[in-house]
């Protein structure tokens, strides 16, 4: 049984290992020797990502896609599932079933519409573009997430507040919002590692390289022959998956948690 | 409570993430449907054609091959899933070293963009220059295969991407509900002398059912939504053998700006969407009451 757990964890770890330690390698020894240890570990293939790609670029570009996604996500995904969780109104319930339908709904469906609705507007090929179905897509596992945590949150306490005065805008900021620092955790590292790692939104409505997120970057190694720069190409997606594995070795059970919907309490 | 059923109270809190998520994930299914009915290049002027796009989509072939691909490619993506999922999970429960190391490890893919995976296994693949997977048959005395552009196996070779990616997800949610069985239903059935294979189709699989059904639906929409592994490893090719629906919806939405048939064919990846979740709900319900 060793042996078999052994032989899966080869199938799935070895190639992120081997990931790693070609980005060190030269592409002659890539094509040659794949399977031995680098011989020489050389930093090539990371200078020519640094100084002669737009890598750092397009990871600016992701950070300030994410940086803006997450605190509209965070922000609208709390105050919604207040309301329905905490807020007394006759469509609660169905509100939250709403949210619920979007998990099962492809992402693809919305793209001709929302190409539609960009022209119009002229938003196509902006960040904004992009920022917009990222944070809706993100609405129902957010609002999934947060309602079932709020629900910890005893209704005592919310009736305590307005027995000495506060209104529901008081109530969120000084009972909820503090009380919130661990769902937003699990929103947040799992939103980041979305919001870092999409690709069919940006390939769709980007088209200027100076906007470019990293997603769309990595292809910039391959040439128009079909010939890639194997090393470079290693090299920069190491680079460009270092945030979301640094999240993940951080905050470990938040993102599964997150991308499991919750189902794992372990 | 009269404060907490402050209208315009719910109003404020709701309605910035409800207008949101309405306007970007909602409404595009019905504007799909109402495109659907029209042919439009997204410059001249729109004309209505009723059902035509659908009449179209019955008599073309690739569309006919895309949808076919497309059920094999969900089939194929969460057999993976699920079933190596479920492996690695009930071995885990027997191992008692290194459990928490070997979890943490295996799930890592997850988190890395699929861009970067499809790049991996676009050298993994490769024929000639000679890939690792090649190179590992070459060494085991095995034909090497052409991956990628074999009818055979391009298809196949396309899915994997995806469900080797996300193995590691099916295993953690798996994994957690295998641990959280009693400990005491587990005993009783082998004081009552049940095999471990008895123990897991009568014990402890019937426990985790409703998780089934969960990862199930999960595993179903994340296979659905899959779009970026055939677009960047094959584009559909070879002759169409990895085309399926998204990609195809793509290819004739933006890159031969059929923004009607293209909408005809979100419409009917909608409706698939929908069959495929009620499918399961139905049967794990009826599984459950068995």
């Amino acid at each position: 049984m060793t042996l078999v757990i052994l032989l899966l964890m080869i199938v799935q770890v070895y190639p992120m290992l081997w990931l790693m330690l070609s980005s060190f390698r030269d592409n002659i020894e890539l094509s040659t020797r794949p399977f031995s240890l680098p011989s020489s570990f050389t930093l090539a293939n990371f200078s020519t990502v640094f100084l002669k790609s737009n890598m750092l670029l397009y990871m600016r570009n992701s950070a300030f896609v994410a940086l803006v996604s997450l605190s509209l996500i965070v922000l609208l995904g709390s105050m919604a599932s207040y309301a329905i969780s905490k807020l007394r109104f006759r469509m609660s319930k169905a509100a939250f079933s709403y949210f619920l339908i979007g998990l099962t709904i492809p992402y693809q469906v919305t793209l001709i519409p929302l190409f539609i609705m960009y022209t119009k507007l002229n938003v196509l090929d902006t960040h904004l573009a992009l920022i917009l179905p990222l944070i809706a897509f993100s609405m129902p596992v957010t609002v999934l997430l947060c309602v079932n945590f709020y629900r910890y949150i005893p209704d005592e306490i919310v009736e305590a507040a307005v027995m000495e005065g506060c209104g529901p805008y008081r109530i969120y900021s000084a009972i909820i919002v503090p009380l919130s620092a661990n769902v937003m955790i699990t929103v947040l590292s799992m939103s980041f590692i979305f919001v870092w790692n999409d690709y069919i939104f940006s390939v769709v409505f980007l088209n200027s390289t100076h906007l470019k997120t990293v997603s769309l970057g990595l292809q910039d190694f391959i040439g128009s022959h079909g010939l890639t720069d194997w090393g470079a190409t290693f090299a920069s997606i190491c680079i460009s998956t270092l945030p979301t594995l640094l999240i993940y070795f951080l905050l470990n059970s938040r993102v599964v948690d997150g991308m499991t919907l919750g189902a794992v309490k372990a | 409570m009269k404060v907490l059923r402050d209208k315009k109270a719910v109003l404020v809190f709701l309605l910035p993430a409800l207008l949101l998520y309405t306007v970007i994930v909602f409404l595009p299914i019905a504007e799909s449907a109402y495109y659907s009915f029209y042919n439009w290049n997204g410059v001249s002027a729109m004309e209505l054609v009723g059902l035509g796009n659908y009449r179209h989509l019955l008599q073309d072939r690739v569309f006919r091959q895309a949808f076919g691909n497309n059920l094999k490619y969900i089939l194929y993506v969460v057999s993976v899933q699920v079933a190596v999922g479920l492996i690695v999970a009930i071995l885990l429960t027997y191992v008692r070293r290194f459990r928490e190391l070997i979890r943490t490890l295996y799930y890592i893919p997850s988190v890395i963009t699929v861009v970067a995976i499809a790049q991996l296994f676009r050298s993994f693949y490769s024929y000639s220059p000679t890939g690792l997977i090649n190179m590992l048959l070459i060494w085991l005395h095995i034909e090497p295969v052409p991956f990628l552009s074999d009818y055979a196996t391009a298809l196949f070779s396309v899915s994997m991407v995806e469900g080797w990616q996300f193995t590691g997800v099916y295993m953690m949610i798996f994994f957690a509900a295998l641990i959280s069985i009693p400990a005491d239903i587990e005993e009783s059935g082998r004081i009552d002398g049940a095999t471990e294979r008895q123990l897991f189709f009568h014990i402890k699989l019937p426990y985790i059912l409703n998780v089934v059904g969960l990862a199930l639906i999960l595993s179903l929409v994340g296979a659905l939504r899959g779009f970026a592994a055939p677009m960047l490893l094959t584009r559909g090719g070879p002759g169409n053998q990895t085309e399926i629906l998204a990609t195809y919806m793509y290819k004739k939405a933006f890159l031969s700006a059929q923004l009607g048939y293209g909408s005809t064919i979100a419409v009917i990846i909608a409706l698939l969407s929908f069959a495929g979740v009620l499918l399961v709900n139905r049967a794990t319900a009826a599984s459950r009451d068995a």
